[in-house]
């Protein structure tokens, strides 16, 4: 019952290694064994975003090169007992890995793991290429920006045309005070654009610049953003679950006492 | 307040018309200038026996079909002296 999930949006910028690090620790919250795989050969992240950046000996390349075995290479997160990340190389290129190959990596992990996250590199060349090979299922990730979504586009006709058409997309960075002033595209504009189901919304909320510095998860803070994250694992797992309601207003107390 | 200007459209609107546009065009591998021209082409033709609201000719194309639907608003016969 092991899915691979590949998260990607073709621009940059918008959010994908955080979105993957987010829902792969809430995932590993609900007591899913979950790996995370930074496919972004010579530009990894992922890595920093989660905190683990002082911990890594042996990485992707290294794996499929055979210079080390599979389990030398991950790394456990001594925070959340389930989560496990697969660095990506620093100083080699894209080249260096074939889809073939990532393939094969998947089918290797999918035997140990519930769920196996690709965090994709932007762009839809061949770093793309590979982190898609692997994967039954994708994560668009998007802002309510014209070039973001115009990016999100060609990577849905991309991803359908390789058959992968379990698509759910996240809309990050949302400011329902700007939707409602008719300076933002709202989250029905983007869905009926992009034709794709809805997987979650995060609002642009500074506890995640905060989080990510201190290379934390959202999840462990009281937050829109990190009850938005936990929403989207919930419906992965196949919950049910209403989206949240962005435009609420904090009551007057929580005014009082937040800020 | 700056969207009172420019004929009532908020920069959302405006945002979601050039996309929509945009990725019709892109879709079918076609230019947006040559969207343009289907547009012009199709109220100058429909023009010769209707009144019909040239300027917002809109072109759809969804994704999981290969049909495309053309959407030609009438005039408002209130505003045919305009």
């Amino acid at each position: 019952m092991s899915e691979v999930i590949v998260i990607t949006s073709g621009k940059g910028g918008v959010g994908k290694t955080t979105s993957a690090a987010n829902i792969g620790i809430g995932l590993a919250k609900q007591n899913k064994r979950v790996v995370m795989v930074d496919t972004d050969i010579g530009l990894r992240n992922l890595d920093v975003v989660l905190g683990l950046e002082n911990r890594i000996v042996y990485n992707l390349v290294d794996v499929i090169e055979g210079n080390c075995r599979l389990k030398q290479a991950l790394i456990k997160d001594k925070r959340y007992p389930d989560l496990f990340l697969l660095p990506s190389a620093q100083t080699r290129d894209k080249t260096c890995v074939s889809p073939e190959q990532m393939k094969k990596l998947c089918d290797q992990l999918r035997a140990e793991f519930d769920y196996v996250l690709l965090d994709c590199p932007a762009g839809i060349e061949q770093g793309f290429q590979n982190a898609v090979a692997g994967a039954e299922k994708a994560i668009v990730v998007t802002t309510p920006e014209v070039s973001a979504i115009r990016d999100a586009d060609r990577i849905i006709g991309l991803l359908e045309s390789q058959e992968l058409r379990d698509i759910g997309l996240i809309i990050n960075r949302l400011r329902p005070d700007m939707v409602k002033r008719g300076e933002m595209m709202s989250v029905e504009d983007v869905v009926e654009i992009l034709a794709v189901t809805l997987l979650g919304v995060i609002p642009d909320d500074e506890h995640v610049v905060i989080a990510t510095n201190q290379g934390e998860s959202v999840l462990d803070q009281d937050s829109v953003s990190g009850h938005a994250y936990e929403n989207i694992c919930r419906r992965l797992l196949g919950d049910e679950v209403p989206f949240l309601d962005l435009t609420e207003k904090k009551g007057f107390f929580s005014k009082i006492f937040h800020r | 307040m700056m969207h009172l200007f420019k004929k009532g459209k908020t920069s959302r609107m405006i945002a979601r018309e050039r996309l929509s546009n945009l990725l019709t065009a892109e879709r079918i591998d076609c230019s947006p200038r040559m969207m343009q021209m289907i547009k012009n082409d199709i109220g100058k033709t429909i023009s010769r026996y209707l009144t019909v609201d040239a300027q917002n000719i809109s072109i759809k194309l969804e994704r999981t079909s290969s049909l495309l639907i053309i959407y030609v608003p009438m005039k408002d016969t209130e505003e045919k002296h305009v």
